[in-house]
């Protein structure tokens, strides 16, 4: 291994390769803090670019792109709380609140570092245990699957906002609005009614946008959009020192950050799970384990450390089903399986002979990758501290013209537009009843895989459900989330009648 | 207004009434089984009621929890849709039905303005280079280099 790590270093460190891995580092925080524009068309974009390009250098930019990317979607969550991906809508819970503070400089700081750190951890760690990793995934069949997925859910949905009951709820509008479209095994259509369109589904991205850029304008609206806020605002992130970051502080939230990438590694080797579900699960360890929970989701920076270190470290661990099985992750490393091919390289377990040294200098490229969010993303920070200084009735017309445009861009639709308002408008009502929308969003992402996977436990069963508590994985999962459950419903009571005495 | 109806309650029976939509209504009726309903089992219509079945006991629980309510509970009752925010809605729903008459450039050159104007920006020096630079920057940015295939209209 240490022959091919040599190899991989001394193929990867080209001038020409580490400018390609950092030029799409660049595009991947630019595109990422922009909601509207997402990692996947930013990368689905470039692959025709990479055509002519030899395949180090083609998969490192494309990496970039994907690692930057995740670091971008979280200044535009923490700036004006409109995540620009999906999993960066964990960062926004305290990210914002922070920057609200004037505290936004520190809150990416804190991101960023977090997120370079985790991801760095990550990496060394798919160098390493890439294949017993993978063999490890192949035991999880669909009832462990499932499991695992309630259980993340349960989780999420647990502490995500105020009450478990509205947070279940929203869940289940999430796994609700996921089944709109063609059933995945039979393909017969769902709530079509007739039209067409709707056949393919609900997108994620108008559903995004529309549940956190769009409501998040209308509530704004709402409250009035006074110049008072913003000056207060300004004022505040012109104190340097209350926005900088020690290193005596940010240690102390270095075991939510390892234990982020710890989580990202193993959740990340699991197809389809993807970066949201493991920044919300790290949020939400990080949040029952602190000494001051009760500071979560007010602007406490451990929060956005632990959102970004489980996001962050979830792009090397995606990378792990790719290369061993040939098995995409999530829908970026979709795209890359076909930049993959593009390049006469078929991921799976052939890779690791056929293709070694590729693999190790890829494996590099990713380390080159984490450098230039460090480095770029510097940069960025101070560039993205310019937009708290806009007043925000002229930053929301501009963010709806790019979610208009944004979201008819992934499917040239308007239909897509106007799905988009839907849940634009349903996030508005939400909000005002107070029901958190991180649920709904995790739900409706994980709603395929969990009704593919209970399906498929069933029919391997015969119907009986005693398949999800004849493996042990499986109970350990359901019995977390059940007792979990328990011990929220009955804290929550207690305190219920506390009140009313 | 019922005094006891507290938004938890309100929002509770809300989701109970949709749920029970769902199972007698809107599943039958937009899930298509093509071998029948002997074949519903584990067919498209297993998940949507699962879910909607989960939804109406969970939403029960909810209406339970919440309970009847203290006196003065009632008026915590959020206010939705207020001039403001209905005005915005049909602003916006205005620009999507505006897009595919007359353009998406024509469409973003007249949204853009009135939205900034709405919002309560007054200042020229803001609204017109923001008005024409940022629609032509994206009609560029999205249709040039992206390649999207952005509305041309029908009017123009």
């Amino acid at each position: 291994m240490l022959e091919q790590l040599l190899t991989g270093i001394q193929l990867m460190l080209t001038w020409q390769n580490v400018m390609f891995a950092l030029l799409g580092v660049t595009v991947g925080i630019f595109v990422g803090s922009i909601p509207g524009l997402t990692v996947t068309m930013a990368i689905a974009i470039m692959v025709p670019i990479t055509f002519k390009m030899s395949p180090i250098p083609a998969i490192a930019m494309l990496l970039g792109v994907y690692k930057g990317g995740m670091f971008g979607g979280s200044l535009s969550a923490i700036l004006i709380n409109t995540p620009g991906t999906p999993a960066a809508s964990a960062t926004a819970l305290d990210g914002y609140p922070m920057a609200r503070k004037g505290l936004g400089l520190k809150a990416m700081k804190v991101s960023k570092y977090s997120s370079v750190i985790a991801d760095t951890c990550t990496d060394i760690v798919l160098i390493f245990v890439a294949p017993p990793l993978a063999l490890m995934a192949l035991k999880f069949g669909p009832a462990e699957l499932f499991s695992l997925i309630v259980f993340s859910l349960t989780i999420i949905a647990a502490v995500s906002g105020q009450s478990l009951l509205k947070g279940l709820l929203a869940a289940t509008l999430g796994l609700l609005f996921a089944t709109v479209g063609m059933d995945p095994v039979t393909g017969d259509p769902r709530f079509g009614f007739g039209h067409v369109e709707v056949l393919k589904g609900i997108g994620l991205i108008p559903l995004l946008i529309g549940l956190f850029a769009i409501s998040e304008i209308l509530v704004k609206v709402e409250g009035g959009l006074t110049e008072k806020l913003d000056n207060t605002l300004e004022s505040l992130s012109k104190q340097a020192e209350a926005n900088r970051l020690t290193w005596k502080e940010f240690k102390t939230y270095l075991p939510t950050v390892f234990r982020g990438a710890a989580l990202g590694t193993f959740l990340g080797a699991i197809p389809g799970l993807g970066s949201t579900v493991t920044a919300f699960l790290n949020y939400g360890i990080a949040k029952k384990r602190s000494g001051r929970p009760e500071r979560f989701g007010k602007g406490e920076p451990e929060g956005v450390a632990a959102a970004e270190a489980g996001n962050s470290a979830v792009v090397g661990a995606t990378l792990i089903p790719l290369l061993s099985l040939g098995i995409p992750g999530d829908i970026i490393t979709a795209v890359l399986l076909g930049a993959f091919m593009i390049q006469g390289i078929a991921p799976g377990p052939t890779m690791f002979t056929e293709h070694v040294n590729v693999v190790y200098a890829l494996f590099i490229g990713l380390m080159v990758c984490n450098m230039g969010n460090l480095i770029i993303g510097t940069f960025s920070i101070r560039a993205a501290g310019n937009v708290l200084r806009i007043p925000k009735k002229v930053l929301y017309p501009v963010i709806l013209t790019l979610c208009f445009v944004g979201t008819y861009a992934v499917d040239n639709s308007l239909f897509d537009v106007q799905v988009m308002l839907f849940f634009g408008i349903s996030g508005y009502v939400l909000r005002k009843f107070d029901y958190p929308l991180a649920p709904l969003l995790i739900a409706f992402v994980l709603g395929p895989m969990l009704e593919n996977s209970l399906r498929q436990a069933l029919i391997i069963s015969d119907g009986s459900y005693g398949i999800f508590v004849s493996s042990p994985i499986s109970v350990v999962f359901l019995a977390v989330a059940l007792v979990t459950s328990l011990f929220i419903a009955a804290k929550a009571l207690t305190q219920n009648r506390a009140g009313a005495s | 207004m019922d005094k006891r109806m507290t938004p938890d309650r309100l929002s509770g029976l809300v989701l109970l009434g949709f749920s029970i939509l769902l199972l007698t209504l809107i599943i039958p009726k937009g899930v298509e089984t093509a071998g029948g309903p002997s074949s519903a089992g584990l067919g498209p219509a297993f998940m949507p009621r699962l879910v909607a079945a989960l939804m109406g006991c969970l939403a029960l629980a909810l209406v339970f929890q919440a309970g009847p309510g203290r006196p003065g509970q009632a008026g915590q009752r959020p206010t939705l849709f207020p001039a403001k925010i209905l005005l915005t809605i049909l602003v916006f729903v205005g620009y999507i039905i505006m897009v595919p008459l007359a353009g998406y450039l024509v469409s973003t050159l007249v949204f853009l303005p009135g939205v900034l104007l709405f919002f309560g920006v007054r200042k020229r020096r803001v609204i017109i280079p923001l008005s024409i630079g940022l629609p032509l920057l994206l009609y560029w940015f999205f249709s040039r280099v992206m390649y999207v295939l952005l509305p041309a209209g029908i009017l123009v």
